[in-house]
């Protein structure tokens, strides 16, 4: 959703900072009740794979981008435009290369 | 009590309805108007309430972080976001709700913006209307 976050160190701590709340929000919704968040988990997921992959986790970033595909596949109404950008996504991570060394 | 309170242009009414118009201005993009009338809301609202610590002060507090956010000035944003965490916290289970994920959500996306939006309302707002849920505090 969120295209190519730049990367320095500045912006990285606010990913960090971003990354600690995103994932409390996620376990929290997941404990309440996911099926009637399915939407917003699913975005939480797809921006927590861009923070990886600007801090040059790829391999987890790979693993939030799947789970948010699987969820919008399952999000009522559909979102084809989502599906889309986070195939694309996925797609551009298998030719990336790690060029940067992320210091979080 | 409430006599008293009232006479002194002090009471959950007054303060609700300050809340409210601070909504109904953060919605037709009067976000000045609606950061005062927010700030009347909450300072009202605190008095009334016992420890400072109240589920309307949350609202209100949440409701002023967003304005904040579209106004782009994220510092305040992101302050205010974290004293709405805080009291929901109070108010929850254990530390989790429904209410405390939609404000961890709302938190994690200012930092996001903090850069990627930084003089660019619309995006913010074209992105901000996909990202923050709104369900919660009835801001729409």
């Amino acid at each position: 959703m969120l295209h190519s976050l730049a990367y320095n160190y500045k912006t990285m701590a606010q990913y960090s900072d971003a990354e600690i709340y995103y994932k409390q929000a996620l376990a929290m919704y997941r404990d309440l009740s996911p099926d009637s968040h399915r939407q917003t988990i699913a975005l939480i997921l797809d921006t927590l794979g861009d923070i990886s992959e600007a801090a040059n986790r790829n391999r987890q970033a790979r693993k939030y981008y799947k789970q948010a595909l699987s969820l919008y596949g399952q999000a009522e109404p559909a979102s084809p435009l989502s599906i889309t950008a986070i195939k694309d996504k996925l797609e551009s991570l298998k030719t990336r290369k790690t060029t940067r060394c992320a210091i979080l | 009590m409430h006599r008293e309170l009232s006479q002194s242009g002090v009471s959950e009414q007054i303060a609700g309805v300050l809340k409210n118009l601070g909504d109904n201005y953060s919605a037709m993009g009067q976000y000045s108007d609606a950061e005062v009338y927010y700030k009347q809301s909450s300072a009202m609202y605190r008095k009334l309430s016992q420890n400072g610590v109240s589920e309307d002060i949350a609202c209100t507090l949440h409701n002023l972080a967003y304005n904040y956010g579209v106004m782009g000035q994220y510092s305040d944003a992101e302050e205010y976001y974290k004293q709405s965490l805080a009291m929901c916290r109070v108010f929850s289970q254990s530390g989790v709700s429904e209410d405390v994920a939609h404000v961890l959500n709302n938190l994690g996306f200012i930092y996001i913006a903090m850069f990627q939006y930084s003089d660019s309302e619309v995006n913010f707002r074209h992105e901000l209307s996909m990202f923050i849920d709104l369900s919660l505090f009835g801001v729409s």
